[in-house]
């Protein structure tokens, strides 16, 4: 692939208990096109995290981007809530906060962007220096 | 996408606890198959109930929520779920919510 073309997709899922699966998809087949599906392991397990978030709290359709860049790839999850997601509590074993503790510990940064009508959560993935 | 996930039940040999292996993907889509299924099994399983993830795929956090209600659910009834083959994705996502210990692990077969 020419180095200089735009690496970055984007999708929309309508807000069903299979937006996280094709979610999923939708990242690996981005991920390997651009070449790096090896090196990106787990942005298929953060994207069905935040895709799982937003379908759980919002009812509208869930946009999806992804972008490559030379050192990180970076995952918007986009949203027609303006409710934030919740990270629950470990120790109590509440249901639902799981997702975004996975997402903090396994993302280089991530973050919440409110914005009218709605809101995107993002996260970045660095590229592993070996 | 109905076909991503399968459960079976393997009756093992008479006095030894019940298998059921989990294949495919557990996410929001399917976490409520793997939960009625392994909740009937729980009914018919008197003592412990193994769950064989070898041929488990993918889970994420709502995968996690079920196998901690179904083992909360065996608890109350008596009965102990012990989890068998996990494979390392698996591990890693209850090492990083710190559920691993939660759960009984049987020996890998």
């Amino acid at each position: 692939m020419d180095a200089s073309s735009p690496k970055r997709e984007s999708c929309l899922l309508p807000p069903t208990s299979a937006a996280p699966a094709l979610a999923r998809r939708f990242v690996e087949t981005a991920l390997t096109n651009w070449g790096v599906f090896d090196a990106f392991g787990d942005v298929p397990l953060l994207t069905s995290e935040l895709v799982t978030n937003a379908v759980r709290h919002a009812a509208s359709d869930v946009e999806v981007s992804i972008d490559l860049g030379p050192d990180r790839v970076r995952v918007e999850v986009q949203d027609l809530s303006e409710r934030p997601p919740v990270k629950g509590d470990l120790a109590a074993a509440r249901d639902g906060g799981w997702g975004l503790h996975i997402v903090e510990r396994l993302a280089t940064r991530w973050g919440l962007e409110p914005h009218e009508g709605g809101k995107t959560v993002w996260y970045e993935v660095a590229l592993p220096t070996s | 996408m109905s076909t991503r996930l399968e459960c079976r039940i393997e009756s093992g040999q008479p006095g030894e606890p019940r298998v059921v292996s989990i294949r495919g993907e557990v996410d929001l889509a399917t976490a409520p198959e793997l939960e009625s299924f392994v909740v009937r099994a729980l009914e018919e399983s008197p003592g412990t109930l193994v769950l064989d993830l070898e041929e488990l795929s993918f889970i994420d956090s709502s995968g996690l929520r079920v196998l901690v209600a179904v083992s909360r659910d065996a608890r109350s009834r008596g009965v102990a779920i012990q989890l068998r083959n996990v494979p390392r994705h698996a591990q890693r996502v209850l090492d990083l919510t710190g559920l691993s210990d939660w759960f009984d692990h049987a020996a890998d077969s």
